[in-house]
């Protein structure tokens, strides 16, 4: 820290001109992305990802190999054995989505966040393209990672088509995009990192296995219409219950539902 | 130039702004008064479009905050010391800050020159120090080159130096012909650096008007007499219809006249005056003047508890 000075002569400001909505709108996701880029755990939480991609493919490559050589049936194409895998290794992306809302609240830096872009929808759209964008191009890179991860050591008995491969790098792609919007948007209507996290592992994993308990067929039956069983039908190319283009939209849905939700609370919350 | 009209936000039944209508002008620090709770950080952040207000509205150059399409072009504003991701550098942080508003990559350079940070532009912001904190604070809201500068207690936590440089910095940019609102429950502070006072008071205005002007009326007969005479002095000015206080060593103050009547009544009544002197309110006193009987959050004295045994 050096010696201040008083406020000197300033370098000129770039003109206001052409300040027209999408540059704006391209401003705030320049800004977002800066501070996504800028802070340790983001990156952090992508090298744990990748760690965990690699482990489970090469763990699950390695299970099917062995008990392929043992007479089991249980070849499976090396692409899908990654997707799956993803379904447990999206979790440090979706961390990522998370904090990137709730550690604003938590650090106050919220508030520079809304002086600086004060479009409550601008700031939400800019963080909900940085994140998509960032955990659909992550997902794919996790799956072909995992995919020759697995081959190696699956050899025969995890072969695969290109058009397999490519079904699950995008579907994980898409499917990742779509569940961070979702994150994004319960992280800003519930605003703190425990109950986020909670929520989400709610909605994705427990209320599939919870719901059916009941014994009720209608809450059963709801099941098929969490994100966590969209996402699977997306990645993995069933048609049960429904095909790729019903799963996007059940899961596009969730995401604009909780995006909404969350511009809801942003824009009618003091900050 | 902010201008507040009918301000109002409550918190449940809670008036924290009631009815606040003041303008903030340009080329002048204005200091913005009122004890802990008056709704002083309340109503900036309705300037700023963070709270919604209850009723009324506060524009800035016309516009509300929002409307603003490069907001940080023409408001800098610092509020509190946590406005950024502990684990982002200075300079990534300020970096994004100038993305947001298009703002060119130099002026980051720039600001951090100003506050006397670059050498530590690379650190984590969670590992700057209070003082350091608020100097990216100020930098941040120099980054867009603003016209209007709204500052909430920016003098928090910073050592002497610091306080000499941001009143500096205030006198500086005031001059320069932008609007300077800044808070604080410094009085003192205020004194040596506001040109201009906005006293509120649960959420009320009290006072609004220059600081000389604010010490002048209130400092009408107010006078310190030292004599040899004292008590035989003070009944004298009692009569005369003055209200007369005896201190120490018999010092009378005295309210209710000007020096010249004082002093002839005392040459008058033949009492002996070694003193007599005009006193100056300081700020504390004016203040407390306006706002000791709306304290908030008024402290009472501490009792031994009884517990019955």
């Amino acid at each position: 820290m050096s010696t201040p000075t008083a406020p000197g002569p300033r370098s000129p400001l770039t003109p206001v001109s052409d300040r027209g909505r999408w540059r704006r709108l391209g401003c705030a996701i320049a800004f977002e992305w800066t501070k996504l880029a800028g802070v340790r755990s983001t990156l952090w939480l992508l090298a744990t990802g990748t760690l965990l991609t690699v482990a489970g493919a090469l763990l699950i490559g390695a299970s099917a190999r062995a008990s392929g050589v043992n007479g089991y049936d249980t070849a499976t194409p090396a692409p899908w054995i990654a997707a799956q895998n993803i379904s447990f290794t999206q979790v440090a992306i979706l961390l990522v989505a998370v904090f990137a809302v709730t550690s604003e609240y938590a650090s106050g830096s919220i508030r520079t966040t809304l002086l600086s872009v004060p479009s409550r929808g601008s700031v939400l759209l800019a963080k909900a393209a940085v994140l998509a964008g960032g955990s659909a191009v992550t997902g794919a890179a996790l799956v072909l990672l995992g995919t020759v991860s697995a081959a190696a050591v699956a050899a025969e008995y995890g072969t695969y088509t290109g058009a397999q491969l490519g079904h699950a790098v995008l579907g994980t792609a898409i499917s990742l995009a779509l569940t961070s919007i979702l994150a994004l948007g319960i992280g800003t209507t519930l605003r703190n990192t425990a109950g986020t996290i909670l929520t989400l592992v709610v909605i994705l994993f427990a209320l599939s296995s919870v719901l059916p308990i009941f014994g009720q067929a209608w809450l059963t039956d709801l099941v098929a219409y969490l994100p966590g069983s969209a996402a699977g039908a997306l990645v993995t190319n069933a048609s049960e219950p429904y095909g790729p283009a019903a799963a996007l939209a059940v899961l596009a849905g969730w995401a604009v539902a909780g995006l909404s939700a969350g511009y809801l609370a942003l824009r009618s919350r003091d900050t | 130039m902010i201008e507040i009209d009918g301000l109002s936000k409550c918190f449940g039944k809670a008036r924290a702004v009631d009815d606040l209508t003041v303008t903030i002008r340009p080329g002048l620090v204005t200091g913005f008064l009122g004890p802990n709770g008056a709704g002083k950080s309340t109503t900036m952040r309705m300037i700023l479009g963070l709270d919604r207000p209850s009723a009324g509205r506060a524009h800035i150059d016309g516009h509300r905050y929002e409307e603003l399409a490069d907001p940080l072009r023409t408001v800098g504003a610092v509020l509190d010391a946590r406005a950024g991701h502990p684990g982002q550098s200075a300079r990534s942080h300020l970096l994004g800050v100038a993305r947001s508003n298009g703002l060119a990559r130099n002026r980051v350079t720039d600001v951090l020159e100003t506050v006397g940070l670059e050498d530590v532009a690379a650190k984590r912001i969670g590992t700057f120090s209070l003082g350091m904190t608020q100097r990216l604070g100020i930098a941040r809201a120099l980054l867009g080159d603003p016209s209007v500068l709204l500052l909430d207690e920016p003098v928090n936590g910073l050592d002497p130096d610091g306080v000499l440089w941001i009143r500096g910095v205030m006198r500086t940019l005031a001059a320069e012909g932008r609007t300077v609102l800044v808070s604080s429950h410094l009085l003192s502070e205020m004194q040596d650096t506001a040109d201009h006072l906005v006293i509120i008071s649960r959420g009320r205005l009290v006072a609004d008007e220059s600081m000389s002007a604010l010490l002048a009326r209130r400092s009408a007969g107010a006078a310190t007499v030292r004599s040899p005479h004292g008590p035989a002095l003070a009944t004298v000015l009692e009569n005369a219809g003055m209200s007369v206080t005896i201190g120490a060593d018999s010092v009378l103050q005295v309210t209710g006249a000007d020096l010249d009547v004082i002093g002839t009544l005392a040459f008058d009544h033949g009492h002996r005056v070694d003193e007599l002197t005009f006193r100056r309110p300081s700020l504390e006193e004016v203040y407390f003047d306006l706002t000791g009987a709306e304290l908030e959050y008024t402290g009472r004295p501490i009792r031994t508890a009884v517990v019955a045994a």
